[in-house]
């Protein structure tokens, strides 16, 4: 009998401590909210919506990352902001980039019910948003509380497009410092691959027969916000088409990318000689062991002519091989 | 000491034979893996509506269907459209949407029937149709003469051609799912991937689409469109295997276990979050340039569903919502729904129609703040969970010389969370020989 007993102990304590596995996942709840497009120009603007999930108050250290080009030099201009939101149990919050959240609760509601102040972005901002769950000290922890939806909506006629923010969720070896390791031992790693269902450039809509534009907007998993050094990563593209053949394409992908498909031949109709496509994106390691390439991204289409779009999230397949890293700005 | 030691080394191989099946039954149990972002077995589309006659006075509408093998693997699918499509009680053969529009006497009934096919998909193909013409044949099938590198075909293992029907009627509402099969023998199966950890290849979207033809050819076709990914649930361990069916009185190769202690495929979730703003709530951007209100549709179907009888005897729930707005207040509510429903967020609480909306719990009026988070729980049943799926769709007033009805659309998928000890059992109908 105790012989048994002995068996079961060791076993316990052989069993390897699996940490709680998770996903980046655009369906569940996360301790980091990525939304990979917010825009907000003489065109558009982003409705942005974020959800506490659980039952308790959650704090959010938050950060709009700017990737539009410098005009002088065509880089991204990689700005910063950050603020932090508060959230109460289940509470959902809405924002307009453009306009963010004023100081003083604009519907009279108490300050403990009030997420802000949220800053809004610049006139001509494209990037993306990021959001870390935090504790009191600003520490990061793992409570995956977050989730969020991003609408881009069009300043001129209205039209809306809705994508998932995406979720990294947090596990049990965080340790709750200022550099995230998406390892999947502090967080969820991501993707390995991204995949995409496209419609060729130019390829007649089936339905209303004009042309379809597709855009894939992607942000590195990496990022150094302490020395405000940018993500990088290199993207392989292979795109195949309705007969089964393939095609191929690298891209490189600094801070944030905003790729229009027509601007890659091989995305084009006449060459693939079939109505829709598939396309995975797979990051590339490289010599570069402190952290990983990893990307992130949703897609948009457009038809007739830009007159209507729609947003989709990307789907993932795998974990990446080669941790990515989040540095955020200590305190001071 | 020898026995010592023999002891000693016998507690340890017995520990890591424990741990070893401890750990293998960890990695093979279900989990709430249901996902709209990831490839799966079991692919479901909660929403494909078809009116290309405009009956319903609206817009055109058609969606468009993409389906694609992420393997690189061939691999097949077998199919069900189920054609939830409601008609007069008085006459059957009128598509209805609300009991007004039927004659006098008569009333609005969602019926439930399904028709099925099956596809044959090469490495990675993608595919696509429209819901209101199918796909009659295949890129790789050697109709056209066209075939896939190295002689992959879209032809089934028995040589038969793949195809798409159009859905049954037009007008049309309902959903579709396809589950992954073996490509030689047409029987369920895990997946090919193992990046995906063999849970599927399965990826798919769907794209609603809206059209006002403009009779003055110098005038812009008013359009929209919409578009939502279709959702997976990823395959188990014992996908594929022959297993006792909960229900003895189903065969056991036709009944997949979708959740549950022996579940071939992970189970629905738990609860459905749905993130939304309230019913006419009015959204300002750009410095109130445009200011805009909003209501929401919710489309459900249930998880569990039994082709083989041909009758919706395992759909159906209860489903009770938690509303929490953004000062942290909540309401609850409930309603149910038998196969398919498609309810306008102030209706779910009111009668059909917008009479009695703004008393709703779902309205801006009522909850005075833009957003809201509702949290739905069907309520399980004695044996089975009857775990639900569902899309969110927004209509927002816009441009009216743009868009019909000056409605522009967007449409996205719920989140998820949790997982219940009940499974469901999708059914599915036995192949002809």
């Amino acid at each position: 009998m105790r012989l048994r007993r002995l068996s079961a102990l060791v076993g316990a304590l052989l069993i390897p401590c699996v940490p709680a596995v998770g996903e980046v996942s655009t369906n569940q709840p996360g301790a980091i909210m990525v939304f990979p497009k917010v825009v907000s120009d003489a065109n558009q603007d982003t409705i942005i919506q974020i959800t506490n999930a659980t039952g308790s108050r959650v704090l959010a250290r938050c950060f709009y990352i700017d990737g539009a080009d410098n005009p002088t030099t065509q880089e991204p201009l990689w700005v910063l902001t950050d603020f932090q939101i508060s959230l109460t149990m289940q509470q959902p919050a809405v924002w307009v980039a453009g306009e963010g959240l004023p100081a003083v609760p604009p519907d009279g509601r108490s300050r403990d019910l009030y997420p802000g102040p949220v800053p809004p972005v610049g006139d001509g901002f494209i990037g993306e948003l990021r959001c870390v769950v935090v504790n009191e000290s600003e520490s990061p922890i793992s409570v995956n509380a977050l989730t969020g939806e991003a609408t881009l909506i069009n300043r001129v006629t209205g039209a809306t497009r809705k994508y998932q923010g995406i979720a990294i969720p947090g596990l049990a070896g965080n340790n709750g410092d200022n550099t995230l390791l998406l390892n999947d031992i502090e967080y969820s790693s991501c993707p390995r691959v991204l995949l995409l269902n496209n419609l060729f450039t130019d390829a007649l809509d089936p339905i209303l027969n004009t042309a379809v534009r597709t855009t894939v907007s992607l942000v590195p998993c990496s990022m150094d916000l302490e020395n405000t050094v940018p993500g990088t990563a290199t993207v392989q593209l292979e795109v195949f088409n309705e007969f089964e053949q393939p095609s191929s394409f690298s891209l490189t992908v600094t801070c944030f990318a905003d790729i229009e498909l027509v601007d890659i031949p091989i995305f084009n109709v006449a060459l693939q000689g079939t109505l829709a496509g598939h396309t995975r994106f797979r990051p590339v390691f490289d010599e570069h062991t402190e952290h990983g390439h990893g990307i992130l991204g949703v897609a948009e289409e457009f038809r007739n002519g830009g007159q209507i779009g729609s947003a989709m999230n990307l789907h993932f397949i795998g974990g990446n091989l080669q941790a990515d890293v989040i540095i955020l700005p200590s305190a001071f | 000491m020898s026995t010592m030691m023999g002891n000693l080394r016998r507690v340890i191989l017995a520990g890591l034979a424990a741990g070893a099946v401890l750990t293998f039954g960890l990695v093979n149990d279900a989990r709430a893996d249901v996902a709209s972002d990831q490839p799966g077995a079991i692919l479901i589309w909660p929403k494909i509506v078809v009116d290309t006659e405009g009956f319903f006075g609206d817009p055109q509408i058609d969606t468009e269907i993409q389906v694609t093998n992420t393997s690189n693997a061939v691999i097949a699918a077998r199919c069900w459209i189920v054609n939830a499509t409601s008609h007069c009680s008085n006459d059957p053969e009128q598509a209805c949407l609300e009991s007004v529009e039927c004659a006098p006497g008569g009333l609005c009934i969602p019926q439930w029937s399904d028709i099925d096919f099956r596809m044959t998909l090469t490495k990675r193909q993608p595919v696509t149709w429209n819901a209101s013409q199918g796909l009659p044949s295949f890129p790789c099938s050697g109709v056209t003469g066209d075939n896939c590198p190295f002689g992959q075909s879209n032809r089934g293992s028995d040589g038969s051609p793949s195809s798409v029907p159009p859905v049954q009627e037009d007008p049309f509402f309902g959903e579709m799912k396809c589950v992954q099969v073996d490509p030689n023998t047409f029987q369920p199966s895990r997946g090919f991937d193992p990046a995906n950890n063999f849970g599927g290849d399965l990826k798919g979207e769907a794209t609603i689409i809206r059209l006002e033809e403009r009779d003055n050819s110098n005038d812009t076709d008013l359009v929209d469109a919409r578009k939502y990914n279709a959702i997976g649930l990823q395959a188990t361990g014992r996908a594929g295997q022959v297993l006792p069916c909960p229900d003895p009185t189903v065969p056991p190769e036709l009944c997949l276990q979708i959740g549950g202690p022996n579940a071939q495929y992970n189970g629905c979730p738990n609860v459905l979050i749905m993130n939304h703003f309230f019913d006419d709530a009015f959204v300002e951007t750009h410095a109130r340039r445009i200011d805009a209100p909003v209501v929401s549709h919710l489309t459900v179907i249930p998880c569990g569903e039994d082709f083989r009888l041909q009758e919706n005897n395992l759909g159906g729930a209860v489903m009770q919502f938690l509303v929490y707005n953004e000062f942290e207040q909540r309401f609850s509510t409930s309603t149910r729904f038998d196969c398919w429903r498609e309810v306008q967020l102030s209706d779910i609480d009111t009668r059909p129609g917008p009479f009695g909306n703004p008393q709703s719990i779902f309205n801006v009026g009522v909850q005075g703040t833009l957003t809201g988070q509702s949290r739905i729980r069907p309520v399980a049943g004695p044996v089975f969970g009857n775990t639900i799926l569902g899309v969110l769709e927004e209509f927002w007033e816009c441009d009216g010389s743009r868009h019909p009805d000056g409605i522009c659309t967007t449409a996205s998928n719920l989140h998820f969370t949790g997982t219940r000890e009940q499974g469901d059992l999708l059914i599915i109908s036995p192949e002809l020989p």
